[in-house]
């Protein structure tokens, strides 16, 4: 079937428009680090390993396709922060640095002697680079405990 | 996975500002009970009608308030060691920044509850500039 160059325009533009909202999953590499740490809470995105590629759908459909090794959870960036701290304690956040162009993170650790842990990194040009970058740390830090 | 969504009347609040970008979910402004559907990647596009309110998440609200208006906060846990303020009773508050300048808002006993109230302030502030 022959698309009019409207059509088309339509086309092009969605898939635009749609690859634009794949940031809002972690990215492919950090979601299985995820899954390897352990977490497995309702999802509406999922990743097919075969593929490599992410797609949406209902969280009932996401957690039974997530059976299989065949593909695993994606979750949103909310839902990775909310993992680390409800299970691990790890309070993560990016943000713009006062009177600077550049973002920040900051994730704090709480021990059990009173005492805190800070770790973080500066001079990101963005607020998502800032993010993921944070959350890789985060990762990192849950690993190596 | 509803609560990924900022609820029905900031949505509502958003679209009345300008918000209309691709989202994930949408609410049906006919149904009182506003319940929200979930719309996959391919078909984002169909779903720009009239009768419903984009849904978008939490991370996408504030981005976009972010680029539209030029205003940012973060959420961030307080508890302090000093103050005899452990973890365990930590709360949680909004950092604003608007023109090189942070404020802090309120202590709420949850993240979400402190996310929700930072997203409510940040459409005041547009509202009345």
């Amino acid at each position: 079937m022959w698309l009019s160059v409207k059509e088309e325009q339509h086309f092009v533009i969605c898939y635009l428009k749609n690859k634009d909202m794949e940031k809002e999953f972690l990215p492919y590499e950090q979601a299985l680090e995820l899954k390897k740490i352990g977490f497995d809470e309702p999802c509406f995105a999922y990743y097919d390993v075969i593929k490599m590629e992410l797609d949406t759908i209902s969280s009932e459909v996401c957690e039974r396709l997530c059976k299989h090794d065949t593909h695993f959870k994606a979750p949103t960036f909310s839902q990775a922060f909310r993992f680390f701290r409800e299970n691990y304690g790890l309070e993560g956040i990016s943000q713009r640095a006062e009177d600077k162009v550049w973002y920040k993170f900051s994730i704090y650790l709480y021990l059990e002697d009173g005492k805190r842990i800070r770790y973080g990194g500066y001079e990101y040009l963005t607020s998502e680079e800032a993010e993921l970058e944070c959350l890789k740390k985060l990762i990192e830090i849950v690993k190596n405990k | 996975m509803e609560k990924e969504f900022i609820p029905y009347i900031e949505a509502l609040e958003l679209k009345e500002l300008g918000f209309n970008e691709p989202c994930f979910g949408f609410y049906d402004d006919i149904d009182d009970d506003h319940p929200v559907s979930f719309i996959r990647i391919e078909s984002l596009c169909d779903k720009l009608k009239s009768s419903i309110t984009l849904a978008p998440l939490y991370r996408q609200a504030f981005r976009w308030l972010r680029e539209k208006h030029e205003i940012e906060a973060t959420t961030s846990c307080y508890y302090s060691k000093r103050l005899g303020v452990s973890y365990e009773e930590r709360e949680y508050h909004c950092h604003i920044i608007r023109d090189g300048v942070t404020s802090k808002g309120p202590k709420y006993k949850t993240y979400e509850e402190a996310e929700l109230e930072c997203l409510k302030k940040l459409i005041e502030i547009v509202k009345n500039k």
